[in-house]
């Protein structure tokens, strides 16, 4: 007797070395016009009491939000669940992401999928969703996402190690007191195109104003939450 | 060392990578709510909004009036290229090229 089995078809196996370097050379200019984000956080990593966590998270976290609350937070005494619940709230988007390269990801590996699940973020998403939803090979396919997201990682920590080394040094220069809130305005700016984006930014600032005396960081958390579900909100009552 | 940040540390980034991984080997077994699906999709704006004005929030405490205003010109300058779709880079210089320039400012007023 033979029992029966229904698994999904294993991909073929391998890489096409011209299509890993399309995704390397596709990633690269993203890994330029952010580099002014991760030398920042590279700088806050260098001027950090506790440098060698602070370095870690570059990989632990992997992401520039996250890293950033993460070095403020702890660098200010915040406490460790308020550290790690607005942290994971930044992180939150993960899940969405992860959610839509699960589709592509079904027939890979099991170490595939949990190699490359560690590097999924805003960049690595961003393109490497996009080009599995073009036509092409599963080979060319996971080779372009490999090439991309491989230099995504390598760029983003060169930039940290930069901005550790030569960040430090600058970070009395007048003018890079507000490094950090312009920075994050290029993030911002892409919610405030639709009416639940600009919802959940405008409700996030009001909270953040209103918390800003709140105790080990509990305004930032309750913004991040109120923002969150004033564009769920939004976007529910406008389908 | 110090180990409540390695504990917070280390916290963040398994949960950072759960929130990658489990999706991933998992979504067909386990559905997100609608609701909560779509308040995940904006918790990354509103995460950055927030950091964003707190940190101008305790900019303005820790300057002076002119440095405080040139900083949320800073900000907005910025924003106004962002939203013209610019590159990171740009936007980054235009918000700090105001800011800058706000120093100068009250340089040149001081007594």
């Amino acid at each position: 007797m033979t029992a029966t089995t229904h698994t999904t078809p294993r991909a073929t196996g391998g890489f096409d070395r011209d299509h890993v370097r399309r995704g390397a050379a596709a990633m690269f200019p993203l890994v330029v016009s952010i580099a002014p984000l991760g030398l920042l956080v590279g700088a806050a990593v260098a001027t950090h009491p506790d440098r060698p966590a602070a370095f870690a998270s570059t990989w632990l976290v992997y992401g520039a939000s996250a890293h950033l609350a993460l070095l403020d937070l702890t660098a200010t005494g915040a406490g460790t669940a308020v550290v790690v619940v607005t942290c994971l709230l930044i992180q939150a988007r993960l899940v969405v992401y992860a959610a839509s390269m699960s589709a592509h990801w079904r027939a890979e590996s099991g170490r595939f999928k949990a190699l490359m699940a560690a590097t999924i973020v805003d960049p690595s998403f961003a393109i490497g969703d996009g080009r599995y939803r073009e036509p092409g090979s599963a080979v060319e396919k996971r080779s372009f996402f490999v090439g991309a997201t491989a230099t995504l990682w390598v760029g983003w920590t060169l930039l940290i190690v930069v901005g550790a080394v030569a960040g430090a040094r600058f970070a009395h220069v007048a003018v890079l007191q507000v490094a950090l809130p312009v920075c994050l305005v290029p993030m911002v700016a892409p919610a405030l195109a639709g009416r639940p984006g600009r919802a959940a930014v405008v409700t996030a600032a009001t909270v953040a104003v209103i918390g800003r005396s709140w105790p080990s960081g509990l305004g930032l958390v309750a913004a991040i939450v109120a923002g969150a579900v004033a564009g769920a909100i939004v976007e529910e009552q406008a389908r | 060392m110090n180990i409540q940040t390695w504990i917070a540390v280390i916290m963040v980034g398994a949960g950072s990578y759960l929130f990658r991984y489990a999706p991933v080997v998992a979504l067909h077994r386990v559905s997100v709510p609608p609701l909560v699906e779509r308040a995940l999709s904006y918790a990354g704006a509103s995460a950055m909004t927030a950091m964003l004005v707190s940190a101008l929030v305790h900019h303005g405490r820790t300057t002076s009036v002119v440095a405080s205003v040139g900083a949320v010109c800073a900000v907005l300058v910025a924003g106004a290229v962002a939203m013209r779709k610019r590159s990171f880079g740009l936007v980054v210089l235009a918000g700090l090229g105001t800011y800058g320039a706000a120093l100068v400012i009250e340089t040149l007023v001081a007594p």
